[in-house]
C-alpha cells in the first residue's frame, strides 16, 4: 500500500502484480479502485460558460453527454495546476473529475472566481470511481446489465441495484474502457459484483503501479511529475487540450506568448536502447554530454519489453524524432532513443 | 533543416483540400489532394475502390495512399483522409512524420460545413450529432499524431494556410 495524495492505494494486489495486472488490461479486463479521484459539480446560470472562461479546454466541442480532457492554468504562467476530465450535463451543469491531491486546490481556484449564482461544490467523498479497462470491458458491462455501446468520451446515467450508476467511455490506459461512477455506499458492492462477473473473462483487480506503467507507454501525463504549476501545457504537447481561440481561460496571455516565440523545453519519449530501466529525475544528456533536461517519468514497459521514459527536455539543442540521447542511470550513461509518444498505439474506440 | 512534407490532419470539412491548396500557391510546393494519391497507389479512383471492394477497400486504399504521402519529395502539402486515424499502423507511421498539422474544427464548423452529409452513410440519420459524437472520439488520434495544431474555426483559408507555414517553420528549424 502507498499514501497516493492522502489516500492509502494499492500499488498492485495480492496473486497479481504490476505486469500481470498490466497484460490483463492489454489482453483482456482489468478494475481500478480510482475512487480517491476528486468530482466537483458546478452548476448555476452560467455555469457552463463559467467553466469555459477558467479552464482550458473548448467546452463547444462537446455536447452534453460528452466528456473532455482540459487544464486548469496558473492565471500568471500558465503552468498546469491539475489537469483533469470535464462532464458536460444539460441544464448548465459540468461534473469535474481532478486529481485527488489537486481537488481541494481546484476547488478553491474556482469558487473564489465564481459569479454568486454559481455553485461549485466538492463532492470528493459522495461517488467512488472504478475504472473497467480493457478489450473484454464491454463484454463485462454487458454481463452486469451496464450500457456498453456509447462512443469514445461520452457518459450515460444507468441505474444499477436501485441506483443511479454514471457510465463514462473514458479512461487512462490507452485501451477501450469504461469509468463508472456509483454512490458511496454502492462502491463496493459493485467492485466485488465486477470481479464476479469477470471471472470467466480473465478479469484481475489492478493497482497504481499498473496503472502508471500502462499511462506511460500511452505518453499520457501524470500531474506531478509530467505536468506541473511549473509545466505548462506548450511544453507538455497538451496544447490539443486548450481552446486557442477562446477569448477567456486561465494562463491565455503567458500561454499564447509562449506558444508563439516557442517552449524552451518540450515533453519527448525516450526509449531504451539496451537494458536499461530509466527513473523520474535521471539527467538526460546529448551523446557530446551536454545536459539537455530529466526524465519525469519512467518505467519498463510491460508491452514493448524495453525502458521508455518521459523527459522535459530543452528546445535549444534541436532534437527530432530518432535521435540518440544518454541517460544517467545510477552513474552509468544509458543511450536512448528519441520518440514521439505514445510508445503503444491506443485502442481507445 | 528543409521544409518537411506537410501532412494536414483533421474531420471532414475541416478543409484539408482548400487549405491544402493555399498553402501551395503561397509557398510554391506541390499539392497532391487524397483522390491523387489513392489513384497514384491503386490506379482506381476512390469511388471506383469503392464499389469495386466497398469502405474496405477504400480504407486499405487510403492507408497506400498514405504511404505514398509520406514519402512525397519535399517540399510538398497533402490531405489526410479524415479516418485514416482510426488504423494503428496508419497513426504509427503518422506519428513518425515530421510535419503532420492538425487542422482542428469545432463541431459546428464542421456540421455548417459538411451539411446534411450526403454520400456518407456513416453520418446518418442525423449528421450534427453523428459529427460531433465523431470529433471528440477521434480528437484524440489527432492529437497522438500532430506536430501542430491549427484551429481553423475563425480563420479564412488564407489566414489558416498562413498558420500552417508558421507552424511548420517552427519545427523544421
Amino acid at each position: 500500500m502507498a499514501d497516493f495524495g492522502g489516500w492509502d492505494m494499492p500499488i498492485e494486489y495480492a496473486g497479481g502484480g504490476v505486469v500481470k495486472e498490466h497484460l490483463a488490461v492489454r489482453e483482456a479486463v482489468g478494475v481500478f479502485d480510482v475512487s480517491h479521484l476528486g468530482k466537483v459539480a458546478v452548476r448555476g446560470r452560467g455555469a457552463v460558460d463559467y467553466v469555459n472562461r477558467t479552464l482550458s479546454n473548448d467546452l463547444r466541442r462537446i455536447t452534453p453527454g460528452q466528456a473532455q480532457y482540459t487544464l486548469c492554468c496558473d492565471s500568471a504562467t500558465g503552468g498546469v495546476i491539475d489537469d483533469l476530465i470535464a462532464y458536460l450535463h444539460g441544464g448548465d451543469a459540468v461534473f469535474l473529475v481532478p486529481n485527488a491531491a489537486n481537488a481541494g486546490e481546484v476547488v478553491r481556484r474556482l469558487s473564489l472566481a465564481a459569479p454568486a449564482q454559481i455553485e461549485v461544490r466538492d463532492l470528493h467523498e459522495d461517488y467512488g470511481v472504478v475504472a473497467v479497462q480493457g478489450p473484454r470491458s464491454a463484454a463485462l458491462l454487458r454481463r452486469l446489465g451496464l450500457p456498453a455501446d456509447g462512443e469514445y468520451m461520452s457518459f450515460a446515467v444507468a441505474r444499477w441495484r436501485g441506483h443511479d450508476l454514471v457510465v463514462c467511455r473514458t479512461g487512462y490506459t490507452g485501451e477501450h474502457g469504461y469509468e463508472l461512477l456509483p454512490g458511496r455506499t454502492d462502491a463496493i458492492t459493485l467492485w466485488d459484483a465486477l470481479l464476479d462477473a469477470g471471472q470467466e473473462l480473465g478479469v484481475r483487480p489492478c493497482g497504481l503501479g499498473a496503472r502508471d506503467t500502462l499511462r506511460t507507454e500511452m505518453g499520457y501525463p501524470l500531474h506531478g511529475q509530467d505536468l506541473s504549476p511549473d509545466i505548462t501545457p506548450v511544453q507538455a504537447r497538451c496544447e490539443w487540450a486548450v481552446g486557442w481561440d477562446k477569448p477567456e481561460y486561465w494562463g491565455r496571455g503567458a500561454l499564447l506568448a509562449e506558444r508563439a516565440a516557442g517552449p524552451h523545453r518540450t515533453l519527448w519519449g525516450l526509449e531504451s536502447l539496451e537494458r536499461a530501466i530509466p527513473r523520474p529525475h535521471m539527467v538526460v544528456r546529448s551523446t557530446e554530454g551536454e545536459e539537455l533536461g530529466q526524465v519525469t517519468s519512467g518505467t519498463f514497459s510491460p508491452t514493448r519489453r524495453v525502458g521508455i521514459a518521459l523527459a522535459l527536455l530543452s528546445a535549444r539543442a534541436g532534437l527530432a524524432a530518432g535521435d540518440q540521447v544518454v541517460v544517467d542511470v545510477r552513474g552509468r550513461p544509458a543511450p536512448m532513443r528519441v520518440v514521439k509518444p505514445p510508445f503503444v498505439s491506443s485502442s481507445v474506440r | 533543416m528543409s521544409a518537411p512534407v506537410v501532412l494536414l490532419v483533421g474531420m471532414m470539412g475541416a478543409g484539408k483540400s482548400t487549405v491544402g491548396r493555399a498553402i501551395a500557391e503561397r509557398t510554391g510546393w506541390s499539392y497532391v489532394d487524397n483522390d491523387e494519391l489513392v489513384k497514384r497507389a491503386t490506379g482506381r479512383t476512390p469511388p471506383e475502390v469503392l464499389a469495386a471492394g466497398g469502405e474496405k477497400a477504400l480504407r486499405a486504399a487510403e492507408s497506400e495512399a498514405l504511404r505514398c504521402a509520406v514519402s512525397l519529395r519535399s517540399p510538398a502539402v497533402a490531405g489526410v483522409p479524415g479516418g485514416v486515424v482510426l488504423d494503428r499502423a496508419d497513426r504509427d507511421r503518422l506519428r513518425s512524420a515530421p510535419g503532420v498539422v492538425w487542422l482542428r474544427a469545432r463541431p459546428d464548423t464542421l456540421i455548417r460545413r459538411v451539411g446534411s452529409g450526403a454520400g456518407r452513410s456513416w453520418l446518418q440519420p442525423d449528421p450534427a450529432t453523428a459529427i460531433t459524437r465523431l470529433a471528440a472520439a477521434r480528437e484524440t488520434y489527432y492529437a497522438e499524431v500532430a506536430n501542430a495544431i491549427v484551429d481553423v474555426d475563425d480563420r479564412t483559408p488564407q489566414e489558416a494556410a498562413q498558420a500552417v507555414i508558421t507552424a511548420v517553420g517552427s519545427f523544421s528549424r
